[in-house]
Parts: structure tokens; sequence; C-alpha cells
């Protein structure tokens, strides 16, 4: 196992710049997870790290050794393939096997490799089966098996679930994160999906647009976004945003609401010298609880507003409200007598609300 | 029956009808007719009369059909090997080359040509004041022109030369529709696995281009066996027979000589050897899977 570092990195396709200036460190036997939109970078650095993309800028280490102008062959990592990508004339054995063989291994030490892989993920009776007779599950399981034979010092993974369905995707999240337990294996995991990042990861690097947003503990980066972009992207149903505006008596002022504020934001607010300015407020969904369960409830933490639709999730309910155009979601108690059209008044939880700058989307708080 | 699902029955068979009738108008009723034919002395001029296996026993001693079909396990050997080796070989490279759009077409042009006028095009190259051999004159390989044309074997080979320009094309393009067909993500696992480019070609790439590759061989052995236009344009079969394939001599016994009962059986026995290569091939390959 090896720690992997990203220097400097930069990919340019001509003009397109898809990374830009990565900087990073996976340590040791550490799952990290990139996450981002599509077209944020993510898989080309990962393809990078891979050797299957040149490097335009910048340096990669795995373990010690700069490997930039290293070929795949040779970087000792194994990469995991959203389509799988396993070869169609051999039969699952062989498929495992082909790496091992290509490294001149002994038959005994393929054959006793194999089997223990097969027995990890479960696929010991399916050795002589030929991908096309297998289910997408059982396909990514081989093609994790193909990856975990061959010992290697880091797992690249390139969304390895995006092609299974939503019931499957759950159960071989948390089998990927037993086997990252069992393994102690350093792996880089990629995703568009922020609820894969959130449960797998033990860090999270975000990226946008080729630049990383923020690396961080998956519950510190929901506690603490950095910016409007990280705030938004983890975390479903998504923050919502207002603007406000900061008044001299450090309260956030709306058209249909005034707010007072915590400790926290008052700090906020002093040290950037925010007072009279506007500001975006983000108020995550479960923040929001419909006045009836909040006894504490008073017009400074409160805001009503209509309701133009409802959900009911079973464990609570979505209301979705309108509040100068903009849709806000919040996340209520089922026992709400909430109803579409009708007004509602929610308690906002002063404590864990969030301020952004209106001009660089750059968190105050 | 409901007496509208009678009526849709009918009408499903009405649906087929004029497909009916072109496939038995057009290919199987000529297809009996040459059957027919073949036991017969027809020469257009006399009524038909039935001679039995007269002219299949002719075949085997005809010394004419014994060059032919010499000549055409000739070509079927040099098409078989030739241009699909280089159809593969040219695929490869141009999936792996930045300019490969521009070049493609190159190796396209020839398969949008007509037998015919490849026949006139190489027929300049290979005549006696052709291109050919003023190249190989001003370059010093030869001092003399040579008659590429009227040498035996040497007519053959030079014929397939042509023959190979046009059909390394349409190699090429199932080939390269082959390679296209094979995801890119299996060769990238075959990088990371260690694999170094001849070993991803031959145990990766070839293995996985094997059902066009039955394909191509199906093709070029009908298309060799076929081979008609290029050798009637560049030597009529000639010089004195001695260039002709059996697709050649049947067409010559049946509109040169007006042997139509003879030519009739050289096509029923061409047929024979291309229905049964083309069976046992595809057999050979279905117990493979």
């Amino acid at each position: 196992m090896a720690k992997v570092v990203l220097k400097d990195l930069i990919k340019k396709y001509d003009d397109v710049v898809a990374v830009n200036k990565m900087n990073a460190v996976i340590d040791d036997e550490e799952f990290v997870v990139l996450v981002g939109p599509s077209g944020c970078g993510k898989t080309t650095t990962l393809r990078m790290v891979a050797g299957l993309e040149e490097i335009t800028e910048g340096e990669i280490y795995i373990g010690d050794r700069k490997v930039n102008d290293v070929p795949p062959k040779d970087r000792d990592i194994a990469m995991v393939f959203q389509n799988y990508a396993l070869y169609p004339h051999m039969n699952v054995y062989d498929n495992m096997a082909f790496g091992l063989k290509l490294r001149k291994t002994p038959k005994a030490e393929i054959e006793k490799r194999v089997q223990e892989a097969a027995k990890i993920l479960a696929i010991e009776e399916l050795l002589k089966r030929k991908p096309k007779q297998l289910s997408g599950g059982q396909r990514q399981r081989v093609a994790l098996g193909r990856a975990i034979v061959r010992n290697p010092k880091v797992f690249l993974m390139d969304e390895p679930l995006s092609n299974l369905d939503a019931k499957l995707r759950v159960q071989m999240r948390t089998e990927i994160a037993k086997l990252h337990k069992r393994l102690n294996a350093t792996i880089i995991y990629v995703t568009h999906d922020q609820t894969e990042a959130m449960t797998m990861a033990d860090r999270i690097i975000i990226m946008k647009d080729g630049i990383v947003q923020q690396i961080g503990h998956p519950q510190d980066v929901y506690d603490h976004p950095d910016n409007m972009f990280v705030a938004g992207f983890i975390g479903s149903p998504a923050m919502n945003f207002l603007d406000v505006t900061v008044t001299d008596k450090m309260t956030l002022k709306h058209k249909d609401f005034e707010l007072e504020t915590f400790d926290n934001v008052k700090k906020a607010i002093k040290e950037h010298n925010l007072a009279g300015k506007d500001v975006v407020l983000g108020i995550r969904p479960e923040d929001l609880e419909d006045i009836a369960f909040v006894p504490g409830a008073k017009p400074s933490n409160t805001i009503t507003a209509m309701v133009e639709v409802t959900e009911p999730m079973g464990a609570e309910i979505y209301a979705y409200i309108g509040i100068e155009g903009t849709l806000m979601t919040a996340r209520v108690n089922p026992r709400s007598q909430v109803k579409d059209g009708e007004n509602i008044s929610l308690y906002v939880d002063l404590e864990k609300i969030h301020l952004f700058s209106k001009e660089d989307e750059k968190a105050y708080t | 029956m409901k007496k509208s699902e009678k009526v849709r029955g009918i009408s499903n068979y009405l649906y087929v009808i004029p497909a009916l009738i072109m496939v038995l108008a057009f290919l199987i009723a000529p297809v009996v007719f040459v059957i027919y034919a073949s036991f017969t002395d027809w020469d257009l001029l006399h009524p038909m009369n039935f001679v039995g296996l007269k002219n299949y026993i002719k075949i085997f001693t005809d010394p004419n059909l014994l060059v032919s079909t010499r000549n055409t396990l000739i070509w079927v050997v040099i098409i078989l090997a030739i241009p699909m080796f280089l159809g593969l070989i040219l695929a490869v490279f141009i999936k792996n080359v930045w300019f490969s759009k521009q070049i493609k077409s190159i190796f396209y042009i020839p398969l949008a040509m007509s037998g015919a006028g490849i026949g006139i095009i190489w027929n300049w190259i290979f005549s006696r004041s052709g291109l050919l051999n003023s190249v190989l004159i001003s370059l010093g390989v030869l001092t003399m022109p040579t008659s590429w044309l009227l040498n035996v074997p040497q007519n053959t080979f030079s014929m397939a030369v042509a023959a190979t320009w046009q059909v390394t094309g349409l190699n090429m393009i199932l080939f390269l529709m082959g390679l296209q067909n094979i995801q890119p993500e299996v060769l990238e696992a075959a990088k990371i696995d260690g694999a170094n480019e001849w070993q991803t070609f031959t145990r990766i790439i070839l293995p996985l281009l094997k059902p066009i590759t039955t394909v191509v061989i199906i093709l070029n052995i009908i298309g060799s066996f076929k081979i008609f236009d290029i050798i009637w344009v560049m030597t009529a079969g000639g010089p004195a027979r001695s260039s002709e394939t059996l697709a050649v001599s049947m067409y010559k016994e049946s509109f040169s000589l007006y042997q139509m009962g003879y030519g009739s059986s050289i096509a029923v026995l061409l047929s024979f050897i291309v229905f049964a290569v083309g069976i046992g091939y595809l057999r050979i390959v279905g117990r493979e899977k």
C-alpha cells in the first residue's frame, strides 16, 4: 500500500483545462472519493493517476516514486471501470488471472489468489462462466476481483456502481467499504453521486470545472462547506439559498422576515464586516421544521411562506415552499398538518445556518 | 375463428406475396432452370436434350477445367491470405493513427469502383508499355519490359494483385468495424493489467475480432470463387485459356462457345463448392462456440 500525492496537477485538452492546479495527498490505506458533477475533471484525474492520460503539468507520486512517465503496468495500481471492462472472450477465472499470468506469477500462486478473491467476493460458483453470462452485479464483482488478485498499492475505481440498479448499488456500497477495511488498501474512488461519497469516504475531494473546491472528512464538508457550490452539491435534498441583508443589529433581513443570529454568525459578521451588506443565507432542509413541533418558536426564528408541493416520505415530509420566486425545501415532521397551497410557519435552527458572499460565493461562517 | 381474424390471416399472406413472387421469379426459378439445363445438351439453337451426367463427367476430364480449378484455388489462397492480412493491418493502423480519417478514404475508393474499371486501370499498369514496366526499368530492376498478363501463372498472380487492391478496402472496413466494437476500457484494463502492445493485440484484440474475421473469411472465399469481372477485362481468361477460373470458364462455355448445358453444369458445381465451403466453415466456427 502507498500514499498518492498530486502536486500542481494540470490537464489540458488543447485550450480546454480539464484539471487545474490540483493538489491533494491521499494517505496510505485511505479511502478518498473524488466527487463532482460530470465534466468536473474527476475521471481525468483518476486516469492520470492510472497512467491512461498524459499529464500536461505537475507531478504524481505513488509511494515515494514520481510516476509521471511510468507506464500504467509499472505503477502497481489496479482499476475498476464503470462498464466493468471485463475481457469478453475469457471466463471469470481467466479474467482475474490475466494480469498475474502476464507478470509470470507461478500457476499455483495464481490459483490461490484467484480462489481467495473469489471467496471474498462470493463468486466461486462463477469462475467458469463468461462475462456475458453474468448479471451486472456479478460482473462488477469480477472486476473487483481482477483488481484484488493483483494486490496493488492503489485501487482506482471509476464510478464502479453507476451501472447497477439502485438496490444493488446500496448493497455493493457497503461491500466495497467492507473490502476497504479488509484489504487495508489505498482507494481512490470517483463518483458523481454525493451519497456514495458521503457514505464510503474517509475523505472527499469535491471538484468543479477542474478545480478542487474542498477536501475533508464527509461530515466536516457537510457541516462546514467552503462555498455555495459545495454546500449545494453535498446533501440531499440540497441546501436552500436566500438573499438577505445583514442589519446593524446583526439580524438577517428579508422582505418577508427578519431572523436573529447566534454567536457563530455574529462572529462571522464582525470578522468580515458584513453589517449593511447583502449576503446569501444557506439553510439545510433538515434545519427547517413546522413550528407546531418546536416549543421555542418565535417570529425572530421563523419563516412563513406558502407551501407549493408536499412529498410525504414516510419518515418525514418534504415541503416545498416559495419565497419570492425561490423554491425552498423543508424536511418537516411526518405528522405535520402541512397542506399544498396553504401557508406554513417554519422554525429555523439558527445555530446551523450558513452565510455566503454574494460576490465570490465563499462561506463566511 | 372470427371472420375478422380470418381476413387478417389472408391479408398477412397477401403482404408477403410480392416479395415471394420476386424471389421465385428471379432466384428460385433460375436456379432450378440451371440445374435442369446442366443435364442437357442445350446450345441455344437446338431443343434441349436430356444427356444425364455427361456434362459432369466432362468437367472432370476437360483439361481446360483442370487449369480453371487450379487457378481458382490460387485465387482463393491469395485472396484469403493477402487482402485479409493487409485489411487487418490497415484497420489497426488507421484506428491508432491520428490522420486516419484522411487516409481511410484512399482505401475505400477501389471498393466503390466496378471490377471492370479496376481491370482497365490495372491492365494499363501491367501492360508491356505500362506503368509497372517503366518504373521497374527506370529503377534498373528490369532491362526488358515483361508481359505480366501473358505469362503463366504470372498472369493470375498479377490479376490477384488488382483484386487485392479492391478487396483490401472492404476487409479493412469490416475489421475497423470489429475494432470499433471493442470497448476502449477493455484495452485500458489490459494495459493496467500489464499487457504490452503486442500482448494486447494477440490476447485481447485478435480473439475479440473473431466474429468479424468469420465474416471476412466467408466473404473472401465466396468472392474469390466468383471472381470474374477483373479477369474478363484484363485477360478474358487468356492467353489460350491459361488464366481462366471456374467462373470465367462457366461464362465462356455458356456465352462464347454456346455450350449452355456444359456451362450450367460448371455453374452448379461452382455453387456447390461455395456452398460446401461456406457451410463447412460455419460449422467449424459454430462448434468452437
